[in-house]
Formats: C-alpha cells, sequence, structure tokens
C-alpha cells in the first residue's frame, strides 16, 4: 500500500488526512484465473444451460437489454446524440417540441450538432448554463418534435430498474437505483499542500504524494503569492480561495522560488474519504473511463448502470418509460448520477425563460467547459 | 499492492469464446437429438421458472424482478455495516441476531481489536475483531455493543455450493467509504463464474471501501463477501460463504491462519519420497531450513506447539505461517534433541 511520505517531526500532530490503508486488494491474475477451471457436464446439464443461459452470463447480455425496448421506445424519440465534430460527446433530452433540448454543460466544448432517431443532424445553439449542476439548454431549428414525459412520481426507490435511452431500439444500457435521491455534501477542493504563515506571506511546507499540488510541479519551499486574481497573505486565503473553486477547475498560481516568479496552473482535486489521492487515483482509473466534471452537483440520483462519458446527458427512465432523471456523470467504477426529474424540471422551466444566459465569453455554442 | 493483471482479460475473452464455441456446437447437437428441455420451452404447458431464476424477457418480467429487488433491498441494507479497525476502512455482513459480523481478514486484520461499526441508518456501534484466514481472506467481528430490542438486525447465510453461473445477485456496502446520509450501496449483477474452494466472480461493480460487504442470492442469503477487483468491470471477487461456514470455530476462536495473496510461505526443505515420517531428505542452500541450522537426516518433531506425524503434516504447518514468522523447531539428531528456530520467507516465484 503506498504511504504518505513520513516527515517525523509532524507525523502526529499536523497530519491533515487521515493514514487510511485502502482496504480493497487488487486481484493478482494468476489467483484468479486458476478459478476458471472447465466445468464438469453431461449432455443434460449444457442443455439445462442453453435454455437458462443463451451466450454469456453478464446482467448487460443482448438479451436483457432486449427486454427493456417497450420501456425506451418513447423516450428514444426524445433523445438526441450531441456530436462535437462528428464524435458523440453526449445524449441529450428534447425538453420542448419548437427544438430546446437538455444535455450535459461540460461538454459542449464547441459548436455541437444533434442527430436524432431518424438520423437527422441539425445544428445546435447554446442557449443557457446552470454549472452547479452542469446542465445546458441547446436550440435546434426544428418543430413537432417530441418532447420527454417526465415522471410526476417521487423519484423511483432503491432497487427499481433504469434504462438510458438511445437513438437505436435498444437502451443504451440498464441498471437499478442504488441509494435514494439525495442532496450531496458539497466537495471539499484542496491542492494538498501543507502551508505556514511566513511573515506577510504564506510558505509551501509539505506537498502530498499524487496530489494537484504534486502534479502542477509545486515544491516545498514555494511561497504562493496569488491564486487567480486574488493576493494571498495567509493559509486560509489560500485554503478558502481554494474551497470555492470545484474539484477539475484549474487555478492559476504565482509562486516565489529562490527570487523567481513562477506562473503555475493546478487543476485542483477533492479530498477522498479514503486513502491518499494516488490511491484514490488508482481506483479512478480501474473499469472505465470516468467523466470529466463529476463532482460538486447539488442533487443526484445514484444508479449501477454502466455509463461511458459521452452516454451522460440524456434521459434516464422508469419501467412506465417515464423520464425520472438526465443522466449527469459516470462517477466512479461503482456508481452514475442523474440530476432527478424533479430537480431539473423547474430548472428547465427558468431556462426556457431566459435565466441562466450562458457566460458572456463564450459565443453561443462556444466553450462552455470549465474543465481542460 | 499488487500489480494489474494485464493477462486477465485476454483469459476471460479466451474463455468465453471458448464457450459460446462449445454452445454453438451443443445448440447443433440439441436440434439433431430434438431434447425435450430446448422445445419443451416454447410448449405452452411447461410452467416458466420464476422470472428471478431467469432471465427477463418482457416488461411483465421486469416488474416481477423489480418489485422482488425492491423488498430484498429493504431486508439486505439494515444488515450491512461500514467497518473501521486501526487506520482500516471497509464493509461487512450481520448474520446473526446477537451480532456475529462477516467481513474480509484485509479490514479486520489481526483478533483482540477494537472495530467501529457503522448501522444503515449512521448509528455508531463497537466491535472487536475475531479470527482471520488470511489465504482465503475471511474475517470475523462480534460486535460487543447491547442491541436494542435484544436483536441486531441481521442477514442469514446460504449455500455457495449451490451458486451457478448466471444467477442473479446483489451485493451493498460502502465504496469510497463511508459517506454521512448515504446508506449501502446497492448493485445488481450475475454471477459469472465460480470456483468453489477461491472466489465467486460477479459483475456487480465494487471498489475500495466495499471489502467485506455482503454478495446476496435473490433469496436473500449472504453467498459470499467482497474481496477484490481486477481492472476490466466484469472482474468482481467474493469469498464463498461456505468458507466463513467451514471455518466458523476457527475464526469464532480467533486464530489466525493462512498467508496473503502472493505470499506463500516456505522453509526450503524436501522430504523422502514415500517417506513414512518427517525426516528431512534435502535441505535447499540459502533457504530460511539452512539458515536455521537444519540437516539431512534431522526428523521434525515439533513445527511451533504442534507435533509433527509425517511430511504431508508438516507441510500443512507451513502453509498455515506466513513470510516473517519465527517458529521454534524441534528436531532429533541422532540420539540428540536439538531446539532450531526458522524464519518462514516467501516462496520465490
Amino acid at each position: 500500500m503506498r504511504q504518505l511520505p513520513a516527515s517525523p517531526r509532524r507525523e502526529t500532530a499536523l497530519m491533515f488526512l487521515q493514514r487510511v490503508v485502502f482496504a480493497l486488494l487488487l486481484s493478482v491474475c494468476l489467483a484468479c484465473s486458476s478459478g476458471f477451471a472447465a466445468e464438469p457436464d453431461s449432455d443434460n446439464h449444457w442443455l439445462s444451460r442453453i435454455r437458462l443461459l443463451p451466450g454469456e452470463h453478464e446482467r448487460s447480455h443482448r438479451t436483457v437489454k432486449s427486454a427493456f425496448r417497450s420501456v425506451v421506445e418513447s423516450a428514444n424519440h426524445s433523445t438526441v446524440r450531441v456530436l462535437l465534430d462528428g464524435l458523440q460527446v453526449a445524449l441529450g433530452a428534447v425538453v420542448h417540441e419548437d427544438g430546446h433540448i437538455v444535455t450535459k454543460a461540460s461538454e459542449l466544448k464547441g459548436p455541437v450538432e444533434c442527430q436524432f432517431t431518424n438520423g437527422r443532424r441539425l445544428a445546435a445553439k447554446l442557449v443557457a448554463l446552470k454549472s452547479d449542476y452542469d446542465l445546458a439548454l441547446l436550440k435546434v431549428e426544428g418543430e413537432g418534435l417530441l418532447a420527454t414525459k417526465w415522471s410526476s412520481s417521487p423519484s423511483p426507490t432503491i432497487g427499481s430498474w433504469l434504462a438510458t435511452s438511445s437513438t437505436s431500439e435498444y437502451p443504451t444500457a440498464i441498471g437499478i437505483v442504488s441509494a435514494n435521491a439525495r442532496r450531496l455534501p458539497k466537495p471539499r477542493t484542496v491542492l494538498g499542500v501543507g502551508l505556514e504563515q511566513s511573515g506577510r506571506r504564506v510558505r509551501v511546507t509539505r506537498v502530498l504524494v499524487g496530489s494537484a499540488a504534486a502534479k502542477a510541479g509545486i515544491l516545498r519551499g514555494d511561497m504562493i503569492v496569488s491564486i487567480g486574481e486574488n493576493a494571498m497573505d495567509s493559509p486560509k486565503s489560500v485554503s478558502s480561495t481554494i474551497r470555492q473553486m470545484l474539484p477539475g477547475d484549474r487555478a492559476t498560481l504565482i509562486i516565489e522560488r529562490a527570487n523567481r516568479s513562477l506562473s503555475i496552473s493546478a487543476m485542483l482535486g477533492e479530498a477522498s474519504r479514503l486513502g491518499n489521492p494516488d490511491q484514490a487515483e488508482l481506483m479512478d482509473s480501474l473499469g472505465g473511463p470516468l467523466s470529466a466534471r463529476r463532482v460538486g452537483f447539488p442533487y443526484v440520483l445514484q444508479h449501477d448502470t454502466v455509463l461511458r462519458p459521452e452516454d451522460c446527458g440524456g434521459p434516464l427512465v422508469d419501467l412506465d418509460g417515464r423520464v425520472v432523471g438526465i443522466n449527469i456523470a459516470r462517477v466512479s467504477r461503482v456508481a452514475s448520477y442523474a440530476i432527478p426529474a424533479n430537480q431539473v424540471k423547474p430548472l428547465v422551466a427558468d431556462m426556457l425563460a431566459g435565466k441562466y444566459p450562458p457566460p458572456a465569453d463564450s459565443v453561443a455554442s462556444e466553450r462552455v467547459s470549465t474543465n481542460d | 499492492m499488487s500489480s494489474f493483471p494485464k493477462g486477465l482479460t485476454d483469459v476471460l475473452v479466451l474463455r468465453d469464446w471458448a464457450k459460446r464455441m462449445c454452445l454453438a456446437l451443443a445448440i447443433g447437437l440439441s436440434f439433431v437429438t430434438a431434447p425435450v428441455g430446448l422445445i419443451a420451452e416454447e410448449a405452452p404447458t411447461v410452467v416458466r421458472k420464476p422470472v428471478i431464476n431467469r432471465i427477463p424477457r418482457n416488461l411483465d418480467d421486469l416488474r416481477g424482478m423489480q418489485t422482488h429487488v425492491q423488498k430484498l433491498a429493504e431486508q439486505v441494507i439494515p444488515a450491512t455495516v461500514a467497518v473501521q479497525v486501526g487506520s482500516a476502512q471497509g464493509s461487512g455482513v450481520i448474520i446473526s441476531a446477537d451480532g456475529y459480523v462477516l467481513t474480509v481478514a484485509h479490514v479486520s486484520g489481526r483478533p483482540g481489536r477494537v472495530a467501529t461499526l457503522v448501522l444503515h441508518d449512521g448509528t455508531k456501534v463497537s466491535g472487536e475483531t475475531l479470527g482471520i484466514h488470511r489465504t482465503l481472506d475471511a474475517g470475523l467481528i462480534k460486535i460487543t455493543a447491547t442491541p436494542r430490542n435484544d436483536e441486531w438486525p441481521h442477514a442469514v447465510m446460504g449455500d455457495s455450493e449451490k451458486v451457478q453461473p448466471g444467477q442473479w445477485c446483489l451485493v451493498t456496502g460502502h465504496p469510497g467509504g463511508f459517506e454521512e446520509q448515504r446508506p449501502p450501496v446497492l448493485r445488481l449483477g450475475r454471477v459469472l463464474a465460480f470456483h468453489e474452494d477461491s472466489t465467486i466472480n460477479t459483475d456487480c461493480t465494487l471498489i475500495g471501501g466495499d471489502s467485506g460487504g455482503p454478495l446476496f442470492n435473490m433469496n436473500g442469503k449472504v453467498i459470499g463477501v467482497n474481496s477484490r477487483i481486477g481492472n476490466p468491470l466484469t472482474v468482481n471477487l467474493h469469498v464463498p460463504v461456505n468458507v466463513y461456514r467451514e471455518s466458523w470455530d476457527r475464526l469464532a476462536r480467533a486464530d489466525t491462519w493462512g498467508h496473503e495473496p502472493g505470499q506463500r510461505p516456505y522453509i526450503g526443505v524436501q522430504g523422502k519420497p514415500e517417506g513414512k515420517d518427517a525426516t528431512v531428505w534435502r535441505v535447499f542452500p540459502g533457504t530460511p531450513a539452512a539458515q536455521a541450522g537444519i540437516k539431512p537426516g534431522d526428523l521434525i518433531l515439533r513445527f511451533g506447539s504442534r507435533r509433527v506425524k509425517d511430511f504431508e503434516a508438516l507441510q500443512s504447518l507451513v502453509r498455515d505461517e506466513r513470510p516473517g514468522n519465527r517458529i521454534k523447531v524441534l528436531v532429533r539428531r541422532g540420539d540428540d534433541e536439538v531446539q532450531l528456530e526458522v524464519t518462514v520467507a516467501k516462496r520465490p516465484d
């Protein structure tokens, strides 16, 4: 297991990260592959397996997804693929028949097109942006489009089936509700440094292995002069500035090192509940890509559907075919988040009424992402 | 930590391909011999298996399965706990009214330590770590607090011998560590493969913090305990619950035995083929046995506190140790009894 670098003087007193052991080992290749011995079988055994298991055993096997075709049929007609330079970067949900579409804002890194189930592609304009939810409202020139049928029930309970719509016959993916819709605690945004007051300035006393600071090249002994527009005159000013940003945001720091002034850009991290930043990053890398913006949502419905980042932004439906949420992120190996319908609906109404225009410096349909 | 199992994806892909070929062959054969099974499936008079025992094929099936899983969720989540022992964090499952908690060895660690357990509603209770089977990663904890209403919410152990590939299963646990306001997180999947003595492989995804949490069958019985993952999303490995059943007495009396994965112990002696006792035939140079001064011809009488009756018994005793353990060995050499000390090492690859 990785350990924090030993610093005897400060070991017990100043540690601000818990020394936790990541309580999950990685499987050793040989140990588990030896388990896949050929099953003993008779003719009867093979035949009974054919009846129960045509093909693979996985839960997302085509046969299982097939059962959901009627579930997603209606929602699929309200679903679009959001394309950037012809490549899918997100899905989207038609929220008004006049061509307004909701999608995941941070994936819109340039002018996009929306592609419908009939294959038709329409250029889209960015109309509104709510960055805490990472939701954007697009407008295409279309009419008589099919708007999503929102669920008016309370959020589905743990264990309920969920299907993510697509522009084809089948769902994009299926899963179940893992935890009831809930308010998320604000993420703790961190740089990963220990600081002390040095006269009227701030000195870096340690840099956490694998942290945002380490990756950006900040060194022990550096003086942090400013972050963005703000001059730093105390450790508290550094932490409160950082806390106001989100993990994944870029902070520009002016550093003084050996009488030279340096500008350093750091992509901020999140204090994880388990392990040091290295271990957190290791866990993030196991089993498929995660959405770039996957933290800081105010309210989410958590489910176990396996989504690719480019599958987010579109409708999530229950067995009645009603839209219970908009998928907003692939968060980890075990979780995807959706913004529940009862949060999205009022937001969309506000956006349609002209609220949350995109920032002035982003020309309609231009760069909206806050992440690099 | 051990390195990524780079070859594992290839192993899985090959295995699935091989199975598909076999299935294709079997389907071909089945049409030739017109077996009752395949055709009976289509006959309207045959009663279908309950949906939880097969794949859902339509909306009715999905609704039936959903109702079942929603009900199970209400039973299994309250039995799931977050576990903290020292700096290790993971999960566990209460399997008896008096508060025995199944977890994994790499969470509970040494016996006799204080464990803090968090129930599904956020209540914190104390427990004590009991025994561990390091090789198979099984661990046991006992809640030491007194329950309200004389009984802890709990699940029941099932029989992992009955586990079948393809069967539906559920997992709970605390992925990423315990989070306030977030109860144990439910996931649904299917058993992909099962090797009886070592691990159950499912596609219920797991991540750090889930270790020690339960794997349930569709009857809500615990059939496994979350242990390890591999890089692919489909490699999620669980300790079969029968390991706990079979080792129950040792776990409950706080025994510790076995070794961590990749840490196979050895001392470096060889017995005579078809030898009747634990006479050392060969001592390999540079090994713990050589360093301890064991010589060919020595008859091993005791290994640690245990009498050694033959070489096989000695091997079994060594297997229960871990690299680094210092063991007193009593040998007969000629007319003398000599006491030696051997430091068990990791078997070289």
